[in-house]
């Protein structure tokens, strides 16, 4: 059996990932908990507030880079064809680069 | 490695399923990945309903207004047993990885923990929700 190339940089990334995205979501559960933001104006401040932004985007680049790793997992236990499995890779990298510029108004967003 | 000389075609094959047996760290470590999937699956649809919530007070009407439907709230079912399963199975599987609660008994007992408090917390959350 021959190593995946990059598989230590992936299983790395996956725990990173993983650790990164639990903290903020404890904080973020935390945080709505405390102050459920009601109406329209007070979900926006919530969501895009100044000091939030740059470890919001973190989260957003965190899921993208764990989805990827955890799909491309699944693809190559279960899809065993070279073309079928480069074209299940295709797809699911799509999928995230689509995702990826969904999300970036919001990272973005004035 | 000893299984260097074993053919491809002679390696032994086990995958009936029914035939395989299922302790309790299987279902669970299976189920980690099932539930990675739905959550993958979600995604887009959770990003556009997001991107819809913060478009505008008509748009986070819309938003508010779709998931009050019963579509809505059974997808959400499914989405938070998902999340819930896969955050805690994950880290049961990071404190794995530092050696806490793996041996057999501490492996089976957590096992256990995160199936049902998965689909206790899914419950909780469609619950305070609605």
């Amino acid at each position: 059996m021959k190593a995946i190339p990059g598989a230590l940089s992936a299983w790395l990334a996956q725990r990173l990932s993983a650790l990164y995205m639990l903290l903020f979501m404890l904080y973020a559960l935390g945080a709505w908990l405390l102050a459920r933001p009601e109406g329209y104006g007070a979900w926006r401040a919530w969501m895009l507030a100044a000091p939030i932004r740059i470890p919001l985007a973190l989260f957003f680049a965190a899921l993208l880079v764990h989805a990827w790793v955890g799909l491309r997992d699944v693809i190559f236990d279960y899809v065993h064809p070279m073309a079928l499995r480069l074209a299940a890779l295709g797809v699911v990298a799509t999928a995230l680069a689509l995702t990826a510029i969904g999300l970036a108004p919001l990272v973005l967003a004035p | 490695m000893a299984f260097r000389n074993v053919s491809r075609r002679a390696r032994p094959r086990f995958l009936n399923l029914f035939r395989l047996r299922y302790p309790v760290g299987a279902v669970c470590s299976f189920a980690h990945r099932v539930s990675g999937v739905v959550l993958a699956l979600a995604l887009p649809a959770l990003v556009w309903l997001l991107r819809l919530s913060l478009d505008g007070a008509d748009g986070y009407q819309a938003a508010l207004w779709l998931m009050n439907s019963l579509p809505a709230k059974a997808a959400a079912l499914v989405f938070f047993w998902a999340l819930a399963h896969h955050v805690l199975a994950g880290v049961r599987h990071l404190l794995m990885d530092v050696e806490r609660g793996s041996s057999l008994a501490a492996a089976r007992r957590s096992a256990w923990s995160v199936n049902v408090l998965g689909a206790a917390l899914a419950l909780l959350v469609l619950g305070a929700l609605w």
